[in-house]
């Protein structure tokens, strides 16, 4: 699903450039659970940004689906984002003033999805994550879980088959952090790809393949496994 | 649609949660709005007010011109009858041209005697303004050429009041002083289009063969052939002067024509003020605009997170621009909608402030202002442009920047970034720069208020009652000693009245905008060339009349009762002396006034017109009993308030003569006061606004100061941890604002230096650059400055460390 090839990041600085990524070789299939990790300042968030399409200013081959994103234009790019890709991040980031409802469908209505459709889909998914008692509720009026459930729950809403999750338990604590990586884990069972970045050994398990970044360079991969050995 | 009519909704709410940003916003730019479009509403009716005649635009006055420098205290003057005569006869630009002179006269023979003002005409200037009489007919040729015409033309207005329109006035006859006319018309009510100088009566304008060139009495109109520009008419008339200056050098040596279009002659007066009135509502705009954008900018940071998020699912550059722009949408249409509301309400008080000032220039009929809705479209069409500016900022910031980063720079509590900030500052600057230009212009009207106030008029204004009257033309007043008889019996009456301490005539009121002219020659100077051709304020005076005044005696003597005698004698103004006789004693000197005439006394000089920044006129003054005229101003100096002697001082004058109407009864403060009136409302306005425009800078400030303590939070805290204490939070947060200030003072003054020159035909002893109203400016908007950047600073500075490290 996901190819990357020679993959460079870096900033024109007064001494000189400055690489956050470099030489970034990476495949990942569908339907892959991918964690990376790494140091502060390895580059994990620059590399989601990258796979996201969030960001347009780098170097190398990006295939997705087939599909060479480093060929196409920023305004490609985010139809493409808009196809395949949903978010998550460590500060939920749901929209203040709109309610658990209406976080939820604005994605589709970016995505030029009908009234009568986007009603059908929202509904679908509050059922889904269980939370239509809450559909009236701002994010002010929900707890940090919640706001994460809601918040994975947009992200999935446009039936994305790639989620990316910006240490999506970051800002929870450890009960709440566990039912939330349980919810990727039974995402990925139904065929969504998840890439996440995350600094919790116990959660980057979740994971299938495991890997490292440290200063802008891929340092190796490993299976969840080896993870939990090292841990031990 | 759908999604379009979501977005308004969520729009609304965004608005309904953001309670103190809505509310600032709609309110400033509704002020702006409301200011703008009530000023330039009224600016457009009068610009658009064009005289009630056909093809007004046509219409044109002439005016003689003098080359000689000393007369250019005066920038026209009227034309003499000759000189009328010979541009009708030679010249080919006008299809007619007409001639007025003022006139007064007493209706008697009715209930209440009236006194009259009308003009004198020729039988085509109802011709040249295409306005005929409504009932009856205008003069004929020979009414015009006879020596004594017996007609009379009523003006609609009098008709109206006096004759209670009654429809067979014509041919009835009307005793005007103390002669019988025959009523042949009724004008048409367009022709007051003058106003102050509306007509209540026209009469035949008859020639006298001896009538002198050097007699400047007439008013001249012409309405221009259709195919004739105003300069090629200009040119020609300049030819024509030039020729009766070569055929009668004696009278129009130095003296040329200067034409002016009656629309501008009007218009040109009260230019400067309206268009100062609108610069100061142009600048509240300004002011109320960087407001908003910077209201706008301290919203950016939390708008840049949430565009990051909408962005990062799924939001495209168009669908983050549309949500702002319907948000910036809304308010500028609430504010429009108010600004309207308020425009519309203010309309009554723009009505009568530009009455108020349109009249004072001559301008009839312009209370027909209405709210010019091009004018609503243009204010609210630059807010909208302003609130989308910077509404869209933080859109096009975030298309620019990677969604994810916004959102993590913001989750790390970084502050506004480098560029956010300098644009803030920048507009805090521009707006304190505009406001202390604002202030600056009213700090100068304050002053010059002030100065107005202190200022003398030449005399001491305080318990002084005025009483005009015209005399008839009649038998009973046709020499100067029976007019002088006539007012030594009223001035006997007048000071027997209790409470009067002195009492005088005149025949000018001193402050008013009756100039009378006369040309002299000093007789016995050697060096006299035939081109030293004399002019000043002619006056004549009772012998009390300096002491009433209280105007101070410099040098020689005043008029005495013997003065009536075989020597005649004139008393001059200190002005007279510094023109006509500089380093010499002018005491005992002649002049050439008619008569020969001895200089015996100086006097102070004293405020001649109405305009405040008039030049001081030269005066002289004869006894009143050696020329006396029909128009005569008595003068009682009051031991009580005025206004309580008025039916006392009416009674006095009718004590003399029953049949003799009074035209006017006023405490001289009054009249110096009416005099002001203009300048006290453009005053009043320029304030106001200025008052505005420091409220808004103060929030501005306030804003900034506020916004920047919100998003260096994490970063006081962190200093605070690391043992900064309270004063040097205050300081480093207030120091910012006061470079700022500093800033917006600076470039506002070099602004003020240049514009505030603009202004100085508004001013009155107060220069442009007047050091003292610029520093009051600056140390009020110092103080203020101080304050609002103060009271934010306190706050930060009481800032809980450990709060503030957990604050995002």
């Amino acid at each position: 699903m996901i190819k990357l090839k020679n993959i460079q990041k870096r900033y024109n600085t007064k001494a000189g450039f400055l690489y956050v990524l470099q030489q970034i070789n990476l495949e990942i299939d569908e339907g892959e659970f991918v964690t990376i990790m790494g140091p502060s300042a390895a580059g994990k968030s620059t590399l989601l940004n990258i796979l996201g399409m969030l960001d347009h200013d780098w170097e190398g081959e990006y295939y997705l689906n087939e599909n060479a994103v480093h060929e196409l234009k920023p305004k490609q790019r985010m139809a493409l984002n808009r196809q395949y890709v949903g978010f998550v991040f460590q500060a939920f980031n749901l929209l203040d003033s709109l309610t658990v409802y209406e976080n939820l469908d604005t994605p589709l209505s970016y995505r030029n999805v009908r009234a009568s459709e986007r009603a059908a889909i929202v509904c679908d998914t509050l059922d889904r994550f269980g939370i239509v008692g809450k559909k009236d509720l701002y994010p002010n009026q929900l707890s940090g879980g919640q706001q994460q459930l809601v918040a994975i729950a947009r992200a999935v809403v446009a039936g994305p088959k790639l989620i990316l999750a910006d240490e999506p338990t970051g800002n929870l604590h450890s009960s709440q952090g566990q039912e939330i990586m349980e919810l990727f884990k039974k995402l990925n069972k139904e065929g969504t790809t998840i890439i996440q970045v995350t600094h919790n050994d116990k959660y980057a398990a979740y994971g299938r393949r495991i890997i490292r970044l440290k200063d802008g360079w891929m340092d190796g991969e490993i299976t969840p496994e080896q993870l939990v050995g090292k841990v031990s | 649609m759908g999604t379009l009519l979501q977005d308004i909704k969520y729009g609304i709410r965004q608005l309904y949660m953001s309670p103190c940003f809505t509310i600032c916003t709609i309110l400033v730019l509704s002020l702006g709005i409301a200011a703008c479009t009530a000023f330039f509403s009224a600016w457009d009716g009068i610009r658009d007010w064009s005289l009630p005649f056909d093809r007004s635009d046509r219409l044109v006055s002439i005016w003689s011109k003098s080359r000689n420098p000393r007369h250019s205290h005066f920038p026209r003057l009227n034309c003499s009858f000759p000189d009328y005569q010979d541009f009708v006869a030679q010249n080919t630009v006008f299809e007619t041209l007409a001639a007025q002179g003022y006139r007064t006269m007493n209706l008697t023979g009715r209930d209440e005697p009236l006194a009259l003002t009308g003009w004198a005409i020729t039988d085509n200037l109802f011709e040249v303004f295409r306005k005929q009489p409504v009932l009856g007919r205008s003069f004929l040729p020979e009414e015009i050429s006879a020596e004594q015409s017996q007609v009379v033309i009523l003006s609609h207005a009098l008709w109206q009041q006096a004759f209670s329109q009654d429809p067979d006035i014509l041919g009835q006859d009307v005793t005007l002083d103390n002669r019988v006319y025959n009523v042949v018309g009724i004008a048409h009510p367009d022709m007051d289009y003058r106003q102050g100088f509306s007509a209540q009566f026209y009469i035949p304008l008859t020639s006298s063969p001896s009538e002198s060139r050097s007699r400047h009495a007439l008013q001249v109109f012409g309405r221009l052939h259709p195919t004739v520009t105003l300069q090629a008419a200009t040119a020609e008339m300049k030819t024509i002067a030039a020729r009766l200056e070569a055929q009668y050098p004696e009278s129009n040596k130095d003296f040329t024509v200067l034409l002016i279009p009656l629309q501008e002659l009007l218009f040109g007066k009260v230019q400067g003020t309206v268009v100062t009135m609108m610069a100061a509502a142009v600048l509240l705009l300004l002011v109320a605009s960087t407001n908003i954008a910077n209201l706008f900018l301290s919203r950016m940071d939390r708008r840049s997170q949430e565009m990051a998020v909408r962005s990062a699912i799924g939001a495209g550059r168009w669908q983050l621009s549309r949500l702002v722009l319907i948000e910036s949408l809304l308010i500028s249409l609430v504010s429009g909608l108010i600004g309207f509301v308020g425009a519309t309400g203010s309309m009554g008080l723009m009505r009568r402030g530009m009455n108020l000032i349109t009249s004072s220039g001559g301008m009839a009929g312009i209370p027909r202002i209405t709210i010019n809705p091009g004018i609503l479209f243009f204010t609210l069409g630059l807010s909208i442009i302003v609130t989308l500016c910077f509404g869209l900022l933080p859109a096009w910031k975030t298309s620019q920047t990677s969604p994810l980063q916004s959102l993590r720079t913001k989750a790390r509590g970084s502050s506004r970034s480098r560029h956010g900030r300098h644009l803030a500052h920048v507009l805090v600057t521009a707006q304190i720069a505009l406001a202390v230009v604002l202030l600056v212009g009213a700090g100068l009207l304050v002053k010059s208020l002030i100065q107005l106030r202190l200022s003398s008029p030449g005399f001491n204004p305080v318990n002084l009652m005025t009483l005009q009257i015209t005399l008839p033309q009649s038998r009973a007043y046709e020499t100067d000693r029976q007019r002088a008889d006539f007012c030594r019996a009223v001035l006997t009456q007048l000071q027997n009245i209790p409470g009067v301490s002195h009492v005088a005539a005149t025949n000018i009121i001193p402050v008013s905008d009756f100039n009378f002219m006369r040309g002299f020659q000093i007789l016995d100077r050697t060096s006299q060339s035939p081109d030293d051709s004399m002019a000043a304020e002619f006056r004549t005076v009772s012998t009390d009349y300096f002491t009433t005044l209280g105007m101070p005696l410099i040098k020689g003597r005043l008029f005495q009762e013997t003065d009536a005698g075989n020597l005649h004698v004139v008393i001059v103004d200190e002005e007279f002396v510094r023109r006509y006789f500089p380093n010499q004693d002018p005491i005992g000197q002649r002049i050439a006034l008619g008569a020969p005439c001895e200089i015996i006394g100086v006097v102070g000089n004293h405020q001649t017109g109405t305009r405040i920044n008039e030049q001081t006129f030269p005066h002289m003054y004869r006894p009143l009993r050696q020329a006396c005229m029909e128009r005569i101003v008595f003068i009682a100096r009051t031991q009580t308030d005025p206004l309580t002697l008025a039916e006392s001082m009416r009674r006095a004058v009718w004590a003399v003569d029953v049949k003799q109407p009074i035209n006017h009864i006023q405490p001289m403060q009054g009249i110096i006061h009416d005099t002001r009136a203009t300048y006290r409302l453009s005053s009043f306005v320029l304030n106001l606004f200025a008052g505005g425009a420091l409220i808004l800078i103060t929030v501005g400030l306030y804003g900034v100061t506020a916004s920047t303590i919100t998003q260096r939070t994490r970063e006081i805290g962190i200093r605070k941890a690391f043992g900064a204490c309270h004063v040097d939070i205050i300081k480093s947060i207030i120091g910012t604002g006061l470079i700022l200030t500093g800033l917006g003072i600076t470039v506002g003054l070099i602004v003020a230096l240049v514009v505030c020159r603009l202004m100085g035909s508004l001013l009155y002893n107060t220069n442009p650059t007047d050091p003292i109203s610029y520093s009051i400016v600056i140390s009020f908007v110092g103080v203020v400055s101080l304050l609002a950047c103060y009271i934010p600073a306190r706050r930060a500075a009481k800032i809980d460390p450990m709060a503030a490290l957990r604050y995002e």
